[in-house]
Protein backbone atom coordinates (compact mmCIF):
# COMPACT_ATOMS: atom_id res chain seq x y z
CA UNK A 1 0.00 0.00 0.00
CA UNK A 2 1.23 3.70 -0.76
CA UNK A 3 0.29 6.26 2.24
CA UNK A 4 1.51 9.73 3.21
CA UNK A 5 3.16 9.56 6.84
CA UNK A 6 2.75 13.18 8.24
CA UNK A 7 4.92 14.46 11.24
CA UNK A 8 1.70 13.78 14.12
CA UNK A 9 1.62 10.09 12.87
CA UNK A 10 5.77 9.36 12.54
CA UNK A 11 5.57 7.96 16.31
CA UNK A 12 2.57 5.61 15.68
CA UNK A 13 4.63 4.31 12.31
CA UNK A 14 8.53 4.17 14.17
CA UNK A 15 8.56 0.87 12.47
CA UNK A 16 8.27 2.59 9.16
CA UNK A 17 9.96 5.61 10.06
CA UNK A 18 13.19 3.55 11.21
CA UNK A 19 12.62 0.96 8.21
CA UNK A 20 12.85 4.18 5.97
CA UNK A 21 16.41 5.66 7.42
CA UNK A 22 17.94 2.22 7.08
CA UNK A 23 17.10 2.02 3.83
CA UNK A 24 18.19 5.81 2.52
CA UNK A 25 21.12 4.59 4.92
CA UNK A 26 21.52 1.72 2.08
CA UNK A 27 20.27 3.59 -0.97
CA UNK A 28 22.16 7.08 -0.95
CA UNK A 29 25.16 6.27 1.06
CA UNK A 30 26.05 2.42 0.48
CA UNK A 31 25.27 2.02 -3.26
CA UNK A 32 24.89 5.61 -4.52
CA UNK A 33 27.76 6.98 -2.42
CA UNK A 34 25.95 10.19 -1.93
CA UNK A 35 27.89 12.28 0.50
CA UNK A 36 25.10 11.78 3.81
CA UNK A 37 25.80 11.55 6.83
CA UNK A 38 24.44 8.21 8.33
CA UNK A 39 24.02 7.57 12.07
CA UNK A 40 22.78 4.90 14.29
CA UNK A 41 19.44 6.01 12.84
CA UNK A 42 20.27 5.60 9.17
CA UNK A 43 20.42 8.00 6.93
CA UNK A 44 18.62 11.54 8.16
CA UNK A 45 19.26 15.31 7.95
CA UNK A 46 17.95 18.70 9.20
CA UNK A 47 15.17 18.39 6.65
CA UNK A 48 13.69 15.33 8.37
CA UNK A 49 13.08 17.51 11.54
CA UNK A 50 11.53 20.33 9.30
CA UNK A 51 8.18 18.83 9.32
CA UNK A 52 8.17 16.80 6.28
CA UNK A 53 5.44 14.71 4.78
CA UNK A 54 6.23 11.03 3.30
CA UNK A 55 5.15 9.21 1.14
CA UNK A 56 5.70 5.48 1.95
CA UNK A 57 5.47 2.32 -0.44
CA UNK A 58 4.89 -0.84 2.44
CA UNK A 59 3.29 -4.02 2.95
CA UNK A 60 -0.74 -3.98 4.10
CA UNK A 61 0.84 -5.03 7.69
CA UNK A 62 3.26 -2.09 7.25
CA UNK A 63 6.00 -4.31 8.66
CA UNK A 64 7.89 -3.97 5.22
CA UNK A 65 8.66 -0.85 3.35
CA UNK A 66 9.21 -0.69 -0.53
CA UNK A 67 9.79 2.69 -1.29
CA UNK A 68 10.00 6.05 0.48
CA UNK A 69 10.17 9.96 -0.42
CA UNK A 70 10.63 13.23 1.45
CA UNK A 71 8.25 16.07 0.80
CA UNK A 72 9.18 19.77 1.82
CA UNK A 73 7.25 22.35 1.14
CA UNK A 74 9.45 25.11 -1.06
CA UNK A 75 8.31 28.22 1.18
CA UNK A 76 10.16 26.85 3.83
CA UNK A 77 13.57 26.25 4.25
CA UNK A 78 14.40 23.22 1.60
CA UNK A 79 16.91 20.63 0.87
CA UNK A 80 18.11 21.87 -2.88
CA UNK A 81 17.71 25.51 -1.97
CA UNK A 82 19.72 25.56 1.12
CA UNK A 83 22.25 22.85 -0.02
CA UNK A 84 22.22 22.90 -3.54
CA UNK A 85 22.13 26.50 -4.38
CA UNK A 86 25.48 27.15 -4.66
CA UNK A 87 26.49 23.95 -7.12
CA UNK A 88 23.25 24.35 -9.13
CA UNK A 89 23.12 27.45 -11.21
CA UNK A 90 21.04 29.05 -9.17
CA UNK A 91 17.67 27.95 -11.16
CA UNK A 92 16.67 25.54 -8.93
CA UNK A 93 15.65 27.65 -5.68
CA UNK A 94 12.19 27.67 -6.95
CA UNK A 95 9.86 28.64 -3.91
CA UNK A 96 6.09 29.34 -3.98
CA UNK A 97 2.97 27.87 -2.66
CA UNK A 98 2.27 24.78 -4.87
CA UNK A 99 5.79 24.09 -5.79
CA UNK A 100 7.10 21.43 -3.58
CA UNK A 101 10.14 19.53 -3.02
CA UNK A 102 10.14 15.87 -3.47
CA UNK A 103 13.75 14.32 -2.53
CA UNK A 104 15.62 10.92 -1.29
CA UNK A 105 12.74 8.77 -3.60
CA UNK A 106 14.53 5.35 -3.18
CA UNK A 107 12.84 1.59 -3.26
CA UNK A 108 14.08 -1.59 -1.85
CA UNK A 109 14.59 -3.93 -4.88
CA UNK A 110 15.58 -6.50 -2.50
CA UNK A 111 12.34 -6.48 -0.67
CA UNK A 112 10.50 -5.89 -3.77
CA UNK A 113 12.01 -8.69 -5.76
CA UNK A 114 11.31 -10.91 -3.01
CA UNK A 115 7.73 -10.39 -1.60
CA UNK A 116 6.93 -8.57 -5.44
CA UNK A 117 8.36 -10.52 -8.02
CA UNK A 118 5.99 -9.16 -11.34
CA UNK A 119 7.65 -5.59 -10.09
CA UNK A 120 10.71 -4.97 -12.12
CA UNK A 121 12.98 -2.47 -10.26
CA UNK A 122 12.10 0.15 -12.98
CA UNK A 123 8.42 -0.54 -12.97
CA UNK A 124 8.45 -0.48 -9.37
CA UNK A 125 10.44 2.93 -8.96
CA UNK A 126 7.65 4.40 -11.80
CA UNK A 127 5.12 3.14 -9.57
CA UNK A 128 6.34 5.68 -6.39
CA UNK A 129 6.57 8.36 -9.15
CA UNK A 130 2.90 7.42 -9.96
CA UNK A 131 1.74 7.28 -6.19
CA UNK A 132 4.15 10.75 -6.19
CA UNK A 133 1.90 12.67 -8.69
CA UNK A 134 -1.22 11.22 -7.22
CA UNK A 135 -0.13 12.43 -4.20
CA UNK A 136 0.68 15.79 -4.88
CA UNK A 137 -2.34 16.25 -6.97
CA UNK A 138 -4.75 15.51 -4.02
CA UNK A 139 -2.83 17.91 -1.95
CA UNK A 140 -3.07 21.46 -4.24
CA UNK A 141 0.49 20.95 -5.44
CA UNK A 142 1.23 21.82 -9.14
CA UNK A 143 5.02 21.62 -9.73
CA UNK A 144 7.40 19.01 -8.12
CA UNK A 145 11.20 19.62 -7.78
CA UNK A 146 13.30 16.49 -6.88
CA UNK A 147 16.77 15.53 -7.31
CA UNK A 148 18.53 12.75 -8.83
CA UNK A 149 21.48 10.88 -11.10
CA UNK A 150 21.15 11.01 -14.82
CA UNK A 151 20.25 7.87 -15.95
CA UNK A 152 17.15 8.26 -13.60
CA UNK A 153 15.67 10.56 -15.75
CA UNK A 154 14.94 7.65 -18.24
CA UNK A 155 12.52 6.51 -15.59
CA UNK A 156 10.33 9.14 -14.79
CA UNK A 157 10.02 9.46 -19.18
CA UNK A 158 9.01 5.67 -18.69
CA UNK A 159 6.56 6.29 -15.97
CA UNK A 160 4.88 9.63 -18.18
CA UNK A 161 6.43 12.21 -15.98
CA UNK A 162 8.13 15.20 -18.29
CA UNK A 163 10.54 15.95 -16.06
CA UNK A 164 12.71 18.70 -16.78
CA UNK A 165 16.60 19.25 -15.99
CA UNK A 166 16.75 22.55 -14.27
CA UNK A 167 20.42 21.98 -13.53
CA UNK A 168 23.45 19.46 -12.14
CA UNK A 169 26.03 19.42 -9.71
CA UNK A 170 29.23 17.03 -9.26
CA UNK A 171 30.85 15.99 -6.18
CA UNK A 172 28.10 14.90 -4.27
CA UNK A 173 27.98 11.27 -4.99
CA UNK A 174 29.93 8.96 -7.49
CA UNK A 175 27.56 10.66 -10.20
CA UNK A 176 26.60 13.50 -10.97
CA UNK A 177 23.33 14.76 -9.50
CA UNK A 178 20.57 16.74 -11.33
CA UNK A 179 17.55 18.57 -10.10
CA UNK A 180 14.70 18.44 -12.14
CA UNK A 181 11.08 19.47 -12.33
CA UNK A 182 7.61 18.10 -13.44
CA UNK A 183 4.08 19.14 -13.47
CA UNK A 184 1.32 17.63 -11.67
CA UNK A 185 -1.93 18.21 -13.23
CA UNK A 186 -5.00 15.65 -14.33
CA UNK A 187 -3.42 15.19 -17.70
CA UNK A 188 0.09 14.11 -16.61
CA UNK A 189 -1.78 11.91 -13.79
CA UNK A 190 -3.95 9.85 -16.38
CA UNK A 191 -1.06 9.75 -18.65
CA UNK A 192 1.04 8.34 -15.95
CA UNK A 193 -1.81 5.88 -15.72
CA UNK A 194 -1.78 4.78 -19.55
CA UNK A 195 1.91 5.05 -19.73
CA UNK A 196 1.63 2.53 -17.08
CA UNK A 197 -1.43 0.10 -17.18
CA UNK A 198 -2.35 1.35 -14.24
CA UNK A 199 -6.71 1.71 -13.79
CA UNK A 200 -7.03 2.94 -9.83
CA UNK A 201 -5.44 5.25 -7.33
CA UNK A 202 -2.19 3.69 -6.15
CA UNK A 203 -2.74 5.76 -2.69
CA UNK A 204 -5.04 3.96 0.19
CA UNK A 205 -7.66 6.53 1.14
CA UNK A 206 -7.87 5.23 4.70
CA UNK A 207 -4.35 3.76 5.39
CA UNK A 208 -6.08 1.89 8.31
CA UNK A 209 -7.83 -0.21 6.04
CA UNK A 210 -6.66 -3.09 3.09
CA UNK A 211 -5.95 -1.73 -0.18
CA UNK A 212 -5.77 -3.24 -3.74
CA UNK A 213 -2.98 -5.24 -4.97
CA UNK A 214 -0.63 -3.52 -7.43
CA UNK A 215 -0.90 -4.39 -10.88
CA UNK A 216 2.27 -5.91 -12.40
CA UNK A 217 1.40 -4.64 -15.38
CA UNK A 218 3.56 -6.99 -17.96
CA UNK A 219 1.82 -5.42 -20.58
CA UNK A 220 3.03 -1.84 -20.07
CA UNK A 221 6.55 -2.94 -19.53
CA UNK A 222 6.43 -4.77 -23.02
CA UNK A 223 4.93 -1.63 -24.62
CA UNK B 1 -4.87 23.06 -26.23
CA UNK B 2 -3.23 24.42 -23.02
CA UNK B 3 -3.42 28.10 -22.17
CA UNK B 4 -0.42 30.19 -22.90
CA UNK B 5 -1.78 33.02 -20.87
CA UNK B 6 0.58 33.84 -17.51
CA UNK B 7 -2.76 35.36 -15.67
CA UNK B 8 -4.61 33.23 -14.10
CA UNK B 9 -8.31 34.19 -13.64
CA UNK B 10 -8.19 34.70 -10.21
CA UNK B 11 -5.12 37.21 -10.36
CA UNK B 12 -7.49 40.39 -10.47
CA UNK B 13 -8.90 38.94 -7.14
CA UNK B 14 -5.50 38.01 -5.61
CA UNK B 15 -4.15 41.51 -6.36
CA UNK B 16 -7.27 43.31 -4.68
CA UNK B 17 -6.40 40.64 -1.75
CA UNK B 18 -2.93 41.92 -1.59
CA UNK B 19 -3.88 45.30 -1.21
CA UNK B 20 -6.07 45.09 2.02
CA UNK B 21 -5.08 46.44 5.31
CA UNK B 22 -5.34 43.45 7.52
CA UNK B 23 -5.55 39.46 8.14
CA UNK B 24 -9.16 40.05 9.29
CA UNK B 25 -10.12 42.01 5.87
CA UNK B 26 -8.61 39.53 3.76
CA UNK B 27 -10.30 36.51 5.70
CA UNK B 28 -13.94 38.30 4.63
CA UNK B 29 -12.63 38.95 1.64
CA UNK B 30 -11.77 35.66 0.43
CA UNK B 31 -14.73 33.76 2.19
CA UNK B 32 -17.09 36.49 -0.53
CA UNK B 33 -14.98 35.34 -2.92
CA UNK B 34 -14.98 31.81 -2.54
CA UNK B 35 -18.03 31.74 -1.65
CA UNK B 36 -16.76 29.97 2.17
CA UNK B 37 -18.22 30.53 5.06
CA UNK B 38 -15.54 30.53 7.49
CA UNK B 39 -11.59 31.15 7.27
CA UNK B 40 -9.30 31.40 10.35
CA UNK B 41 -5.56 32.26 10.36
CA UNK B 42 -3.70 30.47 13.05
CA UNK B 43 0.18 31.33 13.80
CA UNK B 44 2.30 29.51 15.71
CA UNK B 45 5.15 31.13 17.30
CA UNK B 46 6.80 27.50 18.08
CA UNK B 47 7.54 25.22 15.17
CA UNK B 48 5.26 22.28 15.76
CA UNK B 49 3.77 23.19 18.83
CA UNK B 50 0.93 24.14 19.78
CA UNK B 51 1.11 27.65 21.72
CA UNK B 52 0.83 29.83 24.52
CA UNK B 53 -0.01 33.01 22.84
CA UNK B 54 -2.07 32.50 19.77
CA UNK B 55 -2.64 34.64 16.95
CA UNK B 56 -5.64 33.98 16.15
CA UNK B 57 -7.63 36.03 13.09
CA UNK B 58 -11.14 34.43 12.40
CA UNK B 59 -15.07 35.11 10.77
CA UNK B 60 -16.33 32.45 13.14
CA UNK B 61 -18.93 33.90 14.82
CA UNK B 62 -18.31 35.56 18.38
CA UNK B 63 -20.47 33.30 20.73
CA UNK B 64 -18.64 30.17 18.76
CA UNK B 65 -15.09 31.17 19.11
CA UNK B 66 -15.97 31.81 22.97
CA UNK B 67 -17.19 28.59 23.57
CA UNK B 68 -14.26 27.19 21.52
CA UNK B 69 -12.33 29.14 24.38
CA UNK B 70 -14.24 28.36 27.57
CA UNK B 71 -14.55 24.38 26.62
CA UNK B 72 -10.91 24.21 25.95
CA UNK B 73 -11.57 22.73 22.58
CA UNK B 74 -8.21 23.54 20.96
CA UNK B 75 -7.49 20.14 23.18
CA UNK B 76 -9.06 17.70 21.32
CA UNK B 77 -9.57 19.67 18.11
CA UNK B 78 -8.18 17.26 15.54
CA UNK B 79 -7.64 20.33 13.09
CA UNK B 80 -5.74 21.91 15.77
CA UNK B 81 -4.13 19.37 17.38
CA UNK B 82 -2.83 17.61 14.26
CA UNK B 83 -2.71 20.69 12.00
CA UNK B 84 0.55 22.02 13.37
CA UNK B 85 2.11 18.96 12.86
CA UNK B 86 1.50 18.23 8.73
CA UNK B 87 2.79 19.48 5.96
CA UNK B 88 0.68 18.50 3.21
CA UNK B 89 -2.72 20.24 2.55
CA UNK B 90 -5.57 18.06 3.64
CA UNK B 91 -9.74 17.96 4.16
CA UNK B 92 -11.07 18.02 7.56
CA UNK B 93 -12.46 14.53 6.63
CA UNK B 94 -9.29 13.04 6.27
CA UNK B 95 -8.13 13.81 9.64
CA UNK B 96 -8.63 11.65 12.53
CA UNK B 97 -12.21 12.13 13.98
CA UNK B 98 -12.29 8.66 15.81
CA UNK B 99 -11.87 9.86 19.26
CA UNK B 100 -14.94 9.92 21.24
CA UNK B 101 -13.96 13.76 22.38
CA UNK B 102 -13.99 15.23 18.84
CA UNK B 103 -17.45 13.63 18.74
CA UNK B 104 -18.74 15.37 21.37
CA UNK B 105 -16.67 18.55 19.83
CA UNK B 106 -18.47 17.69 16.70
CA UNK B 107 -22.02 18.07 18.13
CA UNK B 108 -21.52 21.21 19.90
CA UNK B 109 -20.20 22.79 16.62
CA UNK B 110 -22.86 21.68 14.61
CA UNK B 111 -25.39 23.29 17.42
CA UNK B 112 -23.81 26.49 17.10
CA UNK B 113 -24.00 26.06 13.34
CA UNK B 114 -20.83 25.84 12.46
CA UNK B 115 -20.28 22.03 11.66
CA UNK B 116 -19.93 20.75 8.53
CA UNK B 117 -16.65 20.65 5.99
CA UNK B 118 -13.51 22.15 6.20
CA UNK B 119 -9.62 22.49 4.37
CA UNK B 120 -6.40 22.52 6.39
CA UNK B 121 -3.29 24.55 4.96
CA UNK B 122 0.11 24.08 7.30
CA UNK B 123 1.90 27.30 6.07
CA UNK B 124 5.96 27.09 6.29
CA UNK B 125 8.12 30.22 5.74
CA UNK B 126 11.48 30.18 5.46
CA UNK B 127 12.22 31.24 9.20
CA UNK B 128 10.48 27.76 10.18
CA UNK B 129 7.28 29.59 11.29
CA UNK B 130 4.32 27.62 11.02
CA UNK B 131 0.62 28.39 10.95
CA UNK B 132 -2.70 27.30 9.84
CA UNK B 133 -5.16 28.44 7.94
CA UNK B 134 -8.38 26.48 7.52
CA UNK B 135 -11.55 27.15 5.60
CA UNK B 136 -15.03 25.53 6.35
CA UNK B 137 -18.53 25.72 5.17
CA UNK B 138 -21.81 23.59 6.70
CA UNK B 139 -22.33 22.14 3.36
CA UNK B 140 -21.79 18.15 2.44
CA UNK B 141 -18.12 17.24 2.64
CA UNK B 142 -18.72 15.34 -1.05
CA UNK B 143 -19.80 18.77 -2.46
CA UNK B 144 -16.77 20.55 -0.47
CA UNK B 145 -14.38 17.73 -1.90
CA UNK B 146 -15.37 18.94 -5.21
CA UNK B 147 -15.25 22.73 -5.12
CA UNK B 148 -11.87 22.52 -3.05
CA UNK B 149 -10.46 20.70 -6.14
CA UNK B 150 -10.97 23.06 -8.45
CA UNK B 151 -9.64 25.87 -6.04
CA UNK B 152 -6.98 24.57 -3.66
CA UNK B 153 -3.98 26.13 -5.48
CA UNK B 154 -5.71 29.48 -5.28
CA UNK B 155 -6.34 28.60 -2.11
CA UNK B 156 -3.07 28.14 -1.34
CA UNK B 157 -1.89 31.31 -2.64
CA UNK B 158 -4.34 33.30 -0.61
CA UNK B 159 -3.19 30.75 2.96
CA UNK B 160 0.60 32.68 1.75
CA UNK B 161 -1.05 36.22 0.97
CA UNK B 162 -2.82 35.69 5.10
CA UNK B 163 0.13 34.21 6.39
CA UNK B 164 2.52 37.75 4.94
CA UNK B 165 -0.25 39.66 6.36
CA UNK B 166 -0.03 38.52 10.13
CA UNK B 167 3.63 38.74 9.78
CA UNK B 168 3.46 42.63 8.90
CA UNK B 169 0.56 42.67 11.33
CA UNK B 170 3.11 41.33 14.16
CA UNK B 171 6.41 42.60 13.22
CA UNK B 172 5.89 45.83 11.13
CA UNK B 173 7.36 44.75 8.33
CA UNK B 174 8.29 42.38 5.66
CA UNK B 175 10.63 39.58 5.83
CA UNK B 176 13.33 40.27 3.74
CA UNK B 177 13.07 38.12 0.96
CA UNK B 178 15.49 35.68 -1.07
CA UNK B 179 17.36 37.33 -4.47
CA UNK B 180 15.79 36.06 -7.66
CA UNK B 181 17.57 33.28 -9.54
CA UNK B 182 19.15 34.52 -13.55
CA UNK B 183 15.96 32.32 -15.09
CA UNK B 184 13.77 34.10 -12.83
CA UNK B 185 14.67 37.73 -13.97
CA UNK B 186 14.72 36.95 -17.66
CA UNK B 187 11.22 35.28 -17.04
CA UNK B 188 9.85 38.26 -15.59
CA UNK B 189 11.93 40.40 -18.10
CA UNK B 190 10.54 38.92 -20.98
CA UNK B 191 6.66 39.26 -19.35
CA UNK B 192 7.69 42.88 -18.99
CA UNK B 193 8.38 43.02 -22.79
CA UNK B 194 4.74 41.71 -23.47
CA UNK B 195 5.79 37.99 -24.36
CA UNK B 196 3.56 35.21 -23.06
CA UNK B 197 4.57 31.96 -21.71
CA UNK B 198 4.55 30.18 -24.64
CA UNK B 199 7.05 32.60 -26.47
CA UNK B 200 9.47 32.37 -23.01
CA UNK B 201 9.21 29.24 -23.52
CA UNK B 202 10.58 29.24 -26.85
CA UNK B 203 13.01 32.18 -26.22
CA UNK B 204 14.67 30.33 -23.56
CA UNK B 205 14.18 26.94 -24.71
CA UNK B 206 12.02 25.62 -21.43
CA UNK B 207 8.73 24.32 -21.43
CA UNK B 208 5.86 26.44 -20.75
CA UNK B 209 4.76 24.86 -17.35
CA UNK B 210 8.56 25.72 -16.10
CA UNK B 211 8.09 29.10 -17.38
CA UNK B 212 4.85 29.77 -15.24
CA UNK B 213 6.94 28.44 -12.11
CA UNK B 214 9.83 30.85 -12.39
CA UNK B 215 7.16 33.54 -12.63
CA UNK B 216 5.37 32.13 -10.02
CA UNK B 217 8.33 31.82 -7.69
CA UNK B 218 9.86 35.30 -8.66
CA UNK B 219 6.55 36.63 -7.21
CA UNK B 220 6.50 35.06 -4.33
CA UNK B 221 9.87 35.53 -3.15
CA UNK B 222 9.08 39.92 -3.62
CA UNK B 223 6.34 39.13 -2.10
CA UNK B 224 4.11 39.93 -4.58
CA UNK B 225 0.17 38.82 -5.37
CA UNK B 226 0.22 38.58 -9.45
CA UNK B 227 2.83 39.22 -12.01
CA UNK B 228 2.34 42.64 -12.82
CA UNK B 229 3.12 43.77 -9.24
CA UNK B 230 6.13 41.83 -9.59
CA UNK B 231 7.32 43.46 -12.59
CA UNK B 232 6.53 46.82 -11.33
CA UNK B 233 8.49 45.91 -7.98
CA UNK B 234 11.05 44.66 -9.96
CA UNK B 235 11.44 47.25 -12.17
CA UNK B 236 11.80 49.95 -9.23
CA UNK B 237 14.25 47.77 -7.20
CA UNK B 238 16.13 48.07 -10.72
CA UNK B 239 16.10 43.74 -10.51
CA UNK B 240 14.85 43.62 -14.08
CA UNK B 241 15.99 46.03 -17.08
CA UNK B 242 16.71 45.10 -20.61
CA UNK B 243 20.24 43.92 -20.39
CA UNK B 244 18.74 40.65 -18.52
CA UNK B 245 17.11 40.17 -22.03
CA UNK B 246 21.12 38.87 -22.64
Amino acid sequence: MFLILENHSRLAHKNLVDLMFALRAKVFHDKLGWDVNVGARGELDAYDDATPAYLIWCNDEKTILYGCLRLLPTTGPTLLYDVFRDTFPNNVSLMAPGIWEGTRLCIDEEMIERDLPDIDPKRAFCLMLLALCETALKHGIHTLISNYEPPTRRLYNMAGADLIELGRADGYGKRPVCAGSFEVSKRVLSNMRRRLNVTHPLLSDRPNSVTQSIPSGQNAQAA
Amino acid sequence: MKPTSLVSEHDKFLEDLSALPDVNACIDAICAYFKIEFATYHLAFHEGKAIDTPYVKTNYPSDWVRQYLVMNYIEIDPVAQSGFARALPCLWADLDWSDPKSGTFVEDAIKHGVGGAGYLIPVTDRRRRRAIVNFASPIDPEKWATKIEDIAVVLGECAEILHRKAILDLYGKEDERPALSPREIQCLSWVAQGKDAGAIAIILGISEHTVRDYCKSAKHKLGCATLFQAIHKATMLRIIDSDALD
